[in-house]
């Protein structure tokens, strides 16, 4: 009983200081900037590549809190309790969240667009960064002397034998059957869905369906698979932190990284200055450095540190043979349908 | 908490007619002296109404609102339950749910009811540092101790490899990312409560009952399956009504030590409110769930004689 207390006492006072940090944000008159990051390591980078910079230049001073749930945003627009100024979503979430009104369209007087690729900033978005999907195999399980070099080696049963890894989401899985069937990456939309399920019914057995990034690389490292797929930024991290794992940078899956601004947030003008700061090359180029991802703002490209650069999905040497998922079209438009299918092929 | 209350109310009615004279009179005696501003009966429904206002601020209300949602289609006040029943992805995870709980609590009932024997039979000492190791695990976050299991039952994991390495396996067992898998996380998490449940009772029970049934002839599986079983079914009945329920809310471990096909509702509606924003439809398997729970709930109750083990279940 005594234990239950101390408990019930720590988890109160816990979240008695969270609600005060977060209460902070509105007691200084609004002149805060609240980013909401994607968490974790990155979380620790995005603070000392953007934001301190940004508020020792500006004097805004921002708040960070992560992760992005777009339950959260819904709730927090539809209840007028906007928290976020700034936030990190992700692809899947953009198309979903314009549609319900969930977002403040971006205001192109503060934040220079002719910084970034044609492609790389629309209505309610910014893209900061890429990221890429790759196969990844494990050096000390794969015995034979052959190597995996594209998605068609990824599904070849014989040569490769063994469990291998996909993302439980239709995303990726369907672009990587389809290359490996041989479609053209430059003409892989609309994508032909049920040529891409009859090519994964070919390795369906023999996939382990993560849910988590931290997931996928443990799959590797604890040699349940022997090929995978994960995300470019893991594979570098845990192969620099002993994991035998090397990447194919051939028909990797580039997908955007997003920045947008929830509806009704209270300080739109310092969202707007500050996602215009991030989107500048040397905020950029600090990014890179620190979380080795890539940018988005190609200015930023040459002040990479070339140890860094060498792992960037974007650079010349690794981005060849690279195909860009379509989630703001293809996906935005099909993802329910294709989602529902997905699950009921999962199950059957 | 209802069946704690129930049964330490019963206990005091038990000391009061069991001490006659003053020690029982005396309280009754003063205050009828001082005739104070309130009954007790009615101190203790005043005390009641604090509860019941969060209660229904919290639970009530929330409750009804999602009830509400549920009901609000475009095609019709049923809309949504028409098209979550018909969808045989929903209709697969609902059966793997009920399945999943069905097995985990009668595993938790089979493995913890010799550990809360122990617990019963071994000195006062040693039951404190077997209770820490049935809680041990209970502290631990629910997410690395599936990791845990992933390294441990994973195709080169301890388990895999030790047999293997003595020449018991050709092949790897396939023990995580499948329903084996998941079972095991669900058991391992759900064990402390079935043993606390069970050790509960076994510690109300008067051991001079045993002693009487060695004294009268009972065998040892006499005394066990006439005398002790029936009197501790209640902590087993218990236990197992609080996993099964506990699991039919479970997601992570089933996410995570689980593969494709064991898609259980609470992923479901999980993705329903974090991924699609369909929230109606979440309501709506929300509400499909709670009514299978409580139907199966009332239909286990008639057939298994739930009111003749927990005389307090139902009040």
């Amino acid at each position: 009983m005594k234990r239950r207390d101390f408990l019930l006492h720590a988890s109160a006072t816990v979240g008695m200081a969270m609600g005060l940090q977060n209460l902070g944000a509105y007691a200084q008159g609004g002149r805060e900037v609240v980013f909401n990051g994607a968490g974790g390591i990155w979380q620790d980078n995005a603070r000392n590549a953007w934001l301190s910079p940004f508020s020792q230049e500006t004097g805004i001073g921002v708040i960070d809190t992560f992760p992005f749930d777009v339950g959260k945003l819904s709730t927090m627009v539809r209840t007028g309790t906007v928290q976020w100024d700034v936030t990190d979503i992700p692809g899947e979430f953009l198309g979903l969240a314009a549609e319900r009104g969930l977002l403040e369209p971006i205001d192109y007087d503060i934040v220079d667009r002719h910084v970034l690729p044609s492609e790389d900033y629309g209505q309610y978005h910014v893209v900061y960064g890429h990221f890429s999907t790759n196969i990844v195999f494990n050096k000390q399980r794969l015995t034979g002397t052959e190597r995996p070099e594209n998605w068609s080696d990824y599904w070849d049963l014989q040569k490769f034998p063994g469990p291998r890894s996909f993302r439980r989401n239709p995303a990726v899985a369907l672009e990587a059957g389809l290359l490996a069937d041989g479609v053209a990456s430059e003409k892989l939309y609309p994508l032909d869905v049920d040529r891409a399920f009859r090519k994964l019914d070919e390795i369906k057995t023999q996939v382990r369906w993560w849910t988590s990034a931290v997931q996928s690389v443990q799959l590797i490292a604890d040699g349940e698979v022997n090929l995978g797929v994960t995300f470019n930024s893991r594979a570098i991290v845990a192969r620099d932190q002993g994991v035998p794992l090397e990447v194919v940078w051939n028909q990797g899956l580039l997908a955007a990284v997003y920045l947008a601004v929830p509806k009704g947030a209270k300080n739109k003008e310092g969202a707007m200055r500050l996602i215009n700061y991030i989107v500048q090359a040397d905020a950029q180029a600090r990014m890179a450095n620190l979380n080795r991802s890539a940018p988005a703002n190609l200015n930023a490209m040459a002040k990479i540190e070339p140890a860094i650069l060498k792992d960037l999905p974007t650079a010349p040497e690794n981005s060849h043979g690279a195909a860009r998922i379509d989630e703001l079209g293809f996906w935005a438009q099909n993802r329910a349908k294709i989602g529902k299918r997905f699950d009921s092929w999962l199950l059957i | 908490m209802a069946i704690d209350l129930a049964s330490r109310r019963r206990g005091q009615e038990l000391r009061r007619s069991v001490l006659p004279g003053p020690a029982a009179n005396a309280p009754s005696a003063s205050r009828g002296a001082r005739t104070p501003f309130l009954s007790e009966s009615r101190a203790y429904a005043l005390l009641i109404l604090a509860p019941l206002a969060v209660m229904a601020v919290l639970f009530a209300y929330p409750f009804a609102a999602l009830v509400a949602r549920s009901f609000s289609s475009p095609s019709g006040p049923f809309g949504h339950y028409i098209d979550l029943l018909g969808d045989e992805t929903f209709q697969i995870a609902l059966w793997n749910t009920f399945l999943y709980a069905l097995i985990t609590a009668a595993s938790t009932a089979l493995l913890g009811y010799p550990i809360a024997l122990l617990l019963a039979s071994v000195r006062a000492s040693f039951t404190n540092i077997l209770l820490l190791l049935v809680l041990v695990p209970f502290w631990t976050s629910v997410v690395v101790r599936c990791y845990a299991w992933i390294v441990l039952l994973g195709r080169h994991g301890v388990l895999n490899e030790s047999l293997s390495r003595i020449g018991l396996l050709d092949a790897p067992l396939q023990l995580v990312f499948n329903g084996v898998g998941v079972i095991i996380g669900m058991v391992h998490v759900m064990l402390p409560y079935m043993v606390l449940s069970i050790f509960s009772a076994m510690t109300r029970l008067n051991r001079e009952i045993l002693a009487a049934a060695d004294s009268l002839g009972a065998t040892r599986m006499q005394a066990f399956f006439r005398v002790l079983l029936p009197l501790t079914m209640p902590g087993v009945l218990g236990g197992f009504s609080l996993v099964f329920v506990m699991s039919l809310g479970f997601f992570i471990t089933p996410a995570l030590l689980g593969g494709p096909r064991n898609l259980v509702a609470a992923m479901v509606i999980r993705d329903q409110v974090t991924k699609e924003l369909a929230w109606d439809d979440a309501a709506a398997a929300s509400v499909i769930l709670l009514i299978l729970t409580c139907g199966t709930f009332l239909v286990a109750a008639r057939v298994f004689g739930l009111k003749r083990h927990m005389p307090h279940f139902g009040r």
